[in-house]
Parts: C-alpha cells; structure tokens; sequence
C-alpha cells in the first residue's frame, strides 16, 4: 500500500468512526451515565445526610475560599432545597447520558457537577483526588466525541434537527 | 417519527424498552455497595411491564402504544420521585430508579413525538457520502 493510500484511509478512519469506535463511545457514555444513576440513589431526602456530610467537606478542608464561602452562607443554610436540586440534576445528568440526549449539553453540565464536587472533597481525608481528575476527562471525551451521535438519540434526532429551521432544533443540533 | 423497526427511531423503541424489559438483572447485586439501579419490589413488574408495552408498540408500529408507555414510564417516575424518602415507596425505588425511568420515558416520547424525517440515516451503519465537488472548493461545514 502506497503511503499516499495509508494516509487517506488514517484520514478517513478518524473522520469517519467505524463500528467498534461507536461501540466504544456509545460504552463510555452509558458507563458514565450509570456513574450519575448509581450515585442519584444514595441521595435521601428529606435531610439528605450523607450528601451534606460531603458537602460540609468544602468548609472543613477547603479547597476553593471563594466556593467555600459559597457552601458556608448560601448551601448549607438552605440545604434541603440544595439536596432536591443536586438530586435532580444527577438523576437527569444520568437520564440524558443514558439515552444520549442532548448529550454535549449534559456533558458541560457533568463537568460543572464534577467540578462542585471537585472543589468541595478533593482536600478530604481517604479521597483519591484522580477519581475526580477522571470524572472530568470523562466527561470531556463524552463532549469531545459528541458520544448521544453513537448508538444514542442524538444519532436518530439529528438530522431533523439540521434539517429543522426551527430555533428549538437548532438549539438542540448544537447540543448533540 | 416513523417507529417501524428498522427504522433508527423503530431501533431505538426497541433499546428503550429493552432496557425496561432486561432492568429486573439489576436486583442481582452483587454488594450493597454495587446495585447501579435499585430495583425492588413493584418496581421489579412495572418497569419491565412498560418495557413491554414499548416494544409491543414498536413491533405493531402503533405509536399510540409507545405513547402509553411513555406516560406510563411519566407517572411512575413522578410517583418515585414523590415518594422518595417516605415510608411510603410503592415502587421501591430511589434516586437511580427515578432516574431510569425518567430516561426511557424522555427516550420514548421524544423519539415518538419526532416529526418523520423520510430522508433520516442510520449515522451507525454507512451514512451517505458527499459527493466531492467539482469545483474544488471546500464544503461548507
């Protein structure tokens, strides 16, 4: 094979995934959508304990002053609307993921979220500060690789979103 | 959308239901600390039943169907989620079981409720190739 025929086939090969790459990608997406399902169960309310334990984290180890300050006077005085809010946004975070979904979308959002949570254990006692290095990459290959276009809705959705003038469909073309 | 299986939206009626259907595997846990999805209890017949549900409607191309089973997977997450931490949990659920829930449900109707797209791919398989133009010029992206 000529090195000019390599080179266009490596050429297509990353722009076009082959069926394994999806695979692979369509796996990372549900694997970290299961990461978000899983970790929506153990938040309880109505006092959501053991997330305000870690939560309490970023005032007893700061890591962040300013988010510190945060958690302190604004979170944790009015914390069970706080508990609702995190307990939705991580049921939804793996809903989305799970199906691919808007998936760039919920890939920012996991990346904010991993992020707060980031700030407020990374400095804990027993916490292994590259789990959260992790969290972030992987979101940000999930944003990367558009992975919902790969054996998720985002795939099945998109090309009438594009074809769609409606403002709705393009926003959510962009967020796929 | 057209829900014919094999249509990609047909497929994905499929997946969707699938995974209802196949949710009762997670009550084999292996650890308390390892169940990804707490299924127990009602929860156990009436997710796989609307899982159910959802493919029958695929398989019959009746979108009704997959319609009832979308409100079907609606209700029971607005149930878990609003008896979450209570004595009361019809479903015996939590957080992760809201949470599938709530994505099949989205799943179906979204998909469901899509306008047809009589040009639509599966971007899975072989996505048609441009032509290249002849002009030389770049595509516009």
């Amino acid at each position: 094979m000529s090195a000019t025929a390599q080179s266009e086939r490596d050429a297509t090969s990353v722009a076009d995934p082959s069926r394994l790459d999806s695979w692979l990608i369509a796996g990372l997406r549900i694997g970290v959508a299961f990461l978000w399902i899983e970790n929506s169960g153990w938040k309880r309310p109505p006092d959501f304990s053991s997330l305000r334990k870690f939560t309490t984290y970023a005032v007893d180890y700061p890591v962040l002053p300013p988010f510190t300050w945060v958690i302190e006077e604004i979170v944790l005085p009015y914390f069970t609307l706080f508990g609702w809010m995190t307990l939705l946004l991580e049921a939804a975070l793996g809903a989305f993921l799970l199906i691919g979904l808007a998936t760039r979308f919920w890939a920012l959002v996991g990346l904010g979220q991993t992020l707060a949570i980031t700030l407020s254990v990374l400095n804990a006692p027993h916490e292994w500060e590259w789990s959260f290095y992790l969290m972030i990459l992987a979101h940000v290959a999930l944003f990367a690789t558009a992975a919902g276009r790969h054996f998720g809705l985002d795939g099945v959705l998109r090309p009438g979103w594009r074809a769609s003038s409606g403002r709705a469909a393009r926003l959510l073309a962009r967020s796929s | 959308m057209n829900i014919r299986p094999p249509t990609p939206a047909g497929r994905a009626v499929l997946a969707l239901g699938g995974l209802a259907l196949a949710s009762p595997l997670f009550a084999l846990r292996t650890s308390s600390n390892n169940n990804f999805v707490l299924m127990q209890d009602l929860g156990l017949v009436v997710i796989p039943l609307l899982g159910l549900v959802a493919v029958l409607g695929a398989l019959a191309t009746r979108r009704p169907i997959v319609l009832l089973a979308a409100a079907g997977f609606a209700l029971a997450a607005t149930i878990q989620l609003a008896q979450l931490g209570r004595s009361t949990n019809w479903l015996g659920g939590n957080g992760s079981t809201f949470s599938i829930m709530m994505a099949v449900g989205i799943g179906l109707l979204v998909v469901t409720l899509a306008p047809d797209l009589s040009s639509s791919y599966d971007v899975n398989s072989n996505p048609p190739r441009k032509e290249p133009r002849r002009d030389g010029a770049a595509e516009p992206s």
